[in-house]
């Protein structure tokens, strides 16, 4: 700067050109013959007004244009300065006079409220720029210098500035300069600091390409759209805001994609043709938001996708796909009740990335995990019921590093869900495939849970568990239920056409060539969503002599995957043909990772109604209160009263499967009469 | 001796711990046995006709712990190999009057103050289901006795009038098959504060471990058919009273009883031809309708016959009882009497005192109905007193007093008898004399 000023106060030679009468006559008064010579100058050129044509293609020294009527413009040509000044209220419209643009080769100046039209040609400055008014134009403002680091200054405003220099462009004096609508980041770092920083315009771009850098966010007016170009893997630096509401657009067209920094925030369009990646190393992790929820992401490439965590701070609600981390990876969320409480999800998808935990390396390179988030912000695990699709590299033909499939058979892979340190297959809805672009793909309904998936072969089924302890009050003896049905061999092997076998729509497809050992009676499990507008679901099995719930096996737990039971919380209620049904207070949560737990309805604590809704039969090993189903609903009407008594008479005597049978012995005596005798007034707390 | 204190405690414990586990090792291995809190009884089981046998169904209470009978079910079947019960040929039904339960009829409700028993056939088994008060203040207290109660006596026949089998056998298991409640009339506790049965709620007395019913069939004896004794009595007019008695009969459809006259040459009563029947249940009316026997029954009963018209007097009839079965063998030779049909006479007479002083009582009998006159004549043949002047008198024995004042003089009488019979042309006027003193 000390020698920039040096260079003005010894005035060799001083060509002034004054112009006092009317402007419009300047252009045909004062013509340098430029036909490409240089103008030698030593000391300073002021045009004080009118129009400036002819000059050489180099200027010397120092030229000033200063005219200073508004409203009046002043045209000079876009040849190479070695100092400019531009000043004064008029116009300064660069004439086109050459290719390359108005070069300043030591310095540039623009001050005083001029106003430094690039609509034709736009501006080379090779050394230092100083801009306290405006540059305007369509076209840029190019700082650039192949050898030297350059500095800008100044509280002015550019259309479009352009940041070229390999070495680096330095804000120096505090900055303050406004970028109004583009700046261009085309080689080099454009130096800031939050001392020495510049504006950047509402709806103004960033562009950035390969080798060029920002090294920390200016201050956005308000938004603000940021694009990668070139081609090269980048580094987010200051283009990207911290304030998640001011980015609008972000497109990421550089070839090899780039890496954040930092946690991103998109607001309203994400186009990417190659890859962003969240997780610049183990240590650092960020998350790409995109907020906009009707306007997926745009994948311009077979190569475009988001390695890391990118999360969807709304969600859509229809049928559609909600797209994440690439074109194959999404969620359907048909209803807001589908979403559970899940107001926002984030998938975290790690291309060649083998999944984590056990035996992650048997399956297809690629690892997800899917978390989501209430209105509070509290982690939501479960309780959705959504499609998943999922997607991962498929290059099969090629020796490409990017190839993900791991030698697997891909019509037979299915996404599978860590629980409980286990890896348990989603059933798939329909065969994985791959397509010529490069990915393999598939989805899968019903997820209720979320967490970590893979993509693997079928092996290990989703194990979606019942352990539940029930005991009938009419079958108990002595400690355990009577089997008298089963060694009797009464037990259907159907489930027959009576209340509650028939409430299940899958009745008439069950049948069982053995009724397992120890069985006494068919039983139906309800699971009640605890979201009501959904349907309940319904499992009919056996129920042991030890109070087990099993299925048509004989197994103990029950496996609702298999059975076609959805995981999710439900109110589950348990009915059989001839005691009052009982059903839970609470949801219970039937999920993977609940698996393991004792749903025991001998415990009145956990039924609607508590003690009122079961009866004291006994006693546990532990010595407390053993509970069970109050016996003798004969015509299961959810009260026990003189018409189940009149049905047990009216029977009496009888053998056979029999629902007066309350004590499931084979044979209607005064036993079972006893029953609903005793039991009478008493009224089911199902509602 | 510190040391020496270790040393005891050391043996102490040991034994302690040896006497433990032998102790516990017996409780271990001690299988309490449920008690028995009632009994459930098949008895008095007896065929009644060809087609029908009867039994009764007894329920006692053997301890405290319940009082008030509920309501049960009560099932058996035929104890006979390749028997039992068919709906198809058997009819179960109970006889009325025969519980010591309120019992009433069947209606569409379920009984609230009395009972219902409901006997019923199915292939394998009869049932007895009976229903009860709906409150224990209803109920039939059980006495804790021997006895019991009689729930009640049942009938079971064969459609096609075979003989059924008369044993039977409880169907096991007891757990399945039979079932007997006893009311509460308090709320019976799981633990305290816990109500497990409310007032009024029926338990059931089996629950294997701590308390059972025993169900038992009584079998009845062999029945048989024992006479008890077998009387004839001449009641006069050449009438013949025949009256017996059975301790126990078997299969008795009635009684046939035939006459026959026996001479000085006869032998003993079973020897003779019994030609007459003069007494024939078949006849089936009066007097002969007295004779329908019991069938079969464990008590017995006095029959009587009313009466035999034997043709002459003076001669000695016997008369052989006999019974028909129900499957038509007549039994003859069950029991004998015989029996010399007297003549109308006057066959004793005595006074006592004798000699008497005030009065004396003249004692006479007459051996078959006739018409008496007595009178008293002194030594010299006169009359001095009239006693009676054909007066009739029945076969019997007779006295009257004879007061002194109505003699003038102390000294030796005669009372006359003098009989007119009535029926017996062998007779045409009996007397006697009995000579009496007078002391004064």
């Amino acid at each position: 700067m000390d020698g920039f000023k040096k260079h003005i106060k010894p005035i060799y030679l001083i060509i002034v050109l004054f112009y006092f009468i009317n402007p419009y006559f300047l252009s045909s008064q004062y013509n340098f013959d430029n036909t490409g010579g240089k103008l030698q100058n030593n000391g300073i050129i002021r045009v004080k007004s009118g129009h400036t044509r002819g000059l050489p293609d180099t200027v010397g020294g120092k030229i000033e244009f200063l005219f200073n009527v508004p409203n009046l413009f002043q045209e000079f040509p876009g040849v190479t300065y070695n100092k400019i000044l531009i000043s004064g209220a008029s116009n300064k419209d660069i004439a086109p006079v050459r290719t390359e643009p108005l070069t300043s080769l030591d310095s540039i100046w623009i001050l005083n409220n001029a106003i430094l039209l690039t609509k034709e040609s736009g501006v080379d400055a090779r050394a230092s720029v100083v801009n306290e008014a405006y540059v305007k134009g369509l076209k840029q403002f190019r700082i650039i210098n192949e050898d030297k680091s350059q500095n800008i200054q100044g509280r002015g405003e550019f259309n479009i500035l352009n940041i070229d220099n390999p070495n680096g462009v330095d804000i120096v004096n505090s900055g303050g300069f406004l970028v109004s609508k583009k700046l261009e980041l085309s080689r080099g770092e454009l130096r800031n600091t939050s001392e020495n920083n510049f504006r950047m315009g509402d709806s103004a771009w960033i562009v950035r390409h390969t080798g060029a850098s920002l090294s920390t966010e200016p201050v956005f007016d308000k938004t603000v759209n940021v694009q990668y170009v070139g081609n090269g893997e980048m580094q987010s630096s200051g283009e990207l805001p911290s304030d998640s509401t001011v980015l609008q657009i972000l497109k990421v067209e550089n070839k090899g994609g780039v890496t954040l920094t930092k946690d991103v925030t998109v607001n309203d369009t994400l186009l990417l043709a190659d890859v962003i990646r969240t997780e610049p190393d183990s240590n650092n992790k960020f998350v790409l938001t995109y907020t906009n929820p009707t306007k997926d992401p745009i994948f311009t490439t077979p190569d475009a996708e988001i390695d890391g965590s990118f999360r969807r701070k709304f969600l859509r609600f229809d049928s559609s796909r909600l797209i994440f981390n690439n074109p194959y990876t999404y969620a359907i969320i048909e209803n807001p009740q589908a979403a559970g409480s899940m107001k926002e999800m984030t998938f975290r998808v790690k291309p060649r990335t083998f999944p984590p935990f056990l035996n992650g390396t048997s399956k297809v390179k690629r690892s997800f995990e899917i978390s989501a988030r209430d209105e509070n912000f509290n982690l939501v695990q479960t309780g959705m019921n959504i499609t998943l699709g999922w997607g991962w590299r498929h290059l099969a033909d090629t020796n490409d590093a990017r190839h993900e499939t791991n030698s697997l058979q891909v019509p037979n892979l299915r996404l599978q869900r860590w629980v409980n340190n286990e890896w348990y297959d989603l059933e798939k809805a329909e065969d994985a495939q791959t397509d010529p672009s490069g990915w393999g793909s598939g989805y899968t309904t019903n997820i209720n849970a979320l967490g970590h998936f893979a993509i693997g072969m079928p092996g290990n089924l989703y194990l979606l568990a019942l352990k539940a302890l029930v005991y009938l009050e009419g079958a108990y003896r002595y400690g355990s239920m009577a089997d008298d049905l089963n060694r009797r061999g009464l037990i259907p092997k159907t489930p027959p056409d009576i209340y509650p076998y028939n409430l299940d729509p899958k009745r008439t497809q069950y049948f069982v060539d053995v009724v397992p050992d120890s069985v006494i009676d068919w039983i139906v499990v309800e699971f009640r969503n605890k979201n009501t507008n959904l349907k309940n679901q319904y499992l009919t099995c056996f129920l042991r002599s030890d109070g087990k719930i099993v299925n048509r096996k004989g197994v103990y737990p029950v496996n609702l995957y298999n059975e076609g039971i959805d995981s999710g919380e439900y109110y589950i209620a348990v009915r059989h043909r001839n005691h009052l049904a009982i059903v839970t207070e609470e949801p219970v949560r039937v999920y993977p990772e609940t698996r393991d737990a004792l749903i025991d309805f001998t415990k009145p604590e956990i039924l609607l109604g508590r003690t009122s809704a079961a009866k004291p039969i006994g006693f546990n090993a532990d010595g407390s209160l053993l509970f069970g189903l109050y016996a003798g609903d004969v015509n299961a009407d959810g009260v026990i009263d003189f018409n189940d008594l009149i049905i047990t008479w009216d029977q009496r005597d009888l053998e056979g499967y029999l629902i007066p049978d309350v004590n499931l012995s084979g044979i209607v005596t005064t036993k079972d009469f006893n029953f609903p005798w005793n039991n009478r007034g008493i009224k089911s707390t199902v509602p | 001796m510190l040391a020496s204190n270790k040393y005891y405690l050391k043996i102490l414990s040991t034994l302690v711990l040896i006497l433990l586990l032998f102790f516990s090792k017996g409780l271990l291995f001690a299988q309490a046995q449920p008690k028995v809190i009632a009994k459930a009884i098949i008895k008095n089981n007896f065929l009644k006709e060809t087609n029908s046998v009867e039994f009764d169904l007894f329920l006692t209470r053997e301890t405290d712990d319940w009082k008030y009978w509920a309501n049960g079910t009560f099932q058996f079947d035929f104890d006979s190999s390749g028997y039992s019960a068919n709906p198809t040929l058997h009819t179960i039904e109970f006889i009325q009057g025969s519980s010591d339960l309120d019992v009433s009829p069947m209606t569409g409700q379920l009984p609230t103050t009395s009972y219902y028993i409901t006997p019923r056939v199915f292939t394998g088994r009869f049932s007895i289901t009976i229903a009860g008060p709906e409150t224990y203040q209803y109920c039939k207290i059980v006495p804790l006795d021997t006895t019991g109660i009689r729930i009640g006596r049942f009938r079971i026949k064969t459609q096609d009038n075979s003989k059924p089998p008369i044993n039977f056998k409880w169907l096991a298991p007891f757990d399945y098959y039979q079932a007997c409640a006893y009311k509460i009339d308090e709320d019976l506790l799981l633990m305290p504060n816990v109500v497990k049965e409310f007032e009024n709620s029926n338990i059931e007395m089996y629950d294997r471990d701590y308390k059972t019913v025993a169900y038992i069939f009584d079998k009845a004896p062999e029945p048989k058919m024992i006479i008890k004794n077998f009387k004839a009595t001449y009641v006069g007019r050449k009438r013949v009273l025949l009256t017996w008695e059975t301790e126990s009969e078997a299969f008795n459809k009635g009684f046939i009883i035939a006459r026959a006259e026996r001479t000085f040459e006869d032998g003993d009563a079973p020897s003779l031809t019994y030609k007459d029947t003069i007494a024939d249940y078949r006849l089936g009316y009066n007097p002969h309708d007295s004779l329908i026997g019991l069938g079969t029954t464990p008590t017995g009963k006095k029959y009587y016959f009313m009466y035999d018209s034997v043709p002459f007097v003076g001669l000695e009839y016997c008369w052989e009882l006999m019974y028909q079965d129900f499957f038509g063998t007549i039994h003859g030779k069950m029991a004998y009497d015989c029996i010399r049909i007297p003549n109308a006479v006057i066959v004793f007479a005595q006074s006592d005192p004798n000699p008497f002083n005030y009065k004396t009582k003249i004692t006479y009998i007459v051996s078959d109905d006739l018409y008496l006159s007595c009178f008293v004549n002194d030594l010299q043949g006169k009359m001095v007193n009239r006693i009676y002047e054909n007066e009739y008198r029945a076969m019997g024995k007779y006295d009257f007093e004879l007061d002194a004042k109505s003699l003038a003089q102390q000294g030796l009488y005669n009372v006359v008898f003098l009989g007119v019979p009535i029926d017996d042309p062998t007779v045409e006027l009996s007397n006697a004399v009995l000579k009496i003193q007078l002391v004064k």
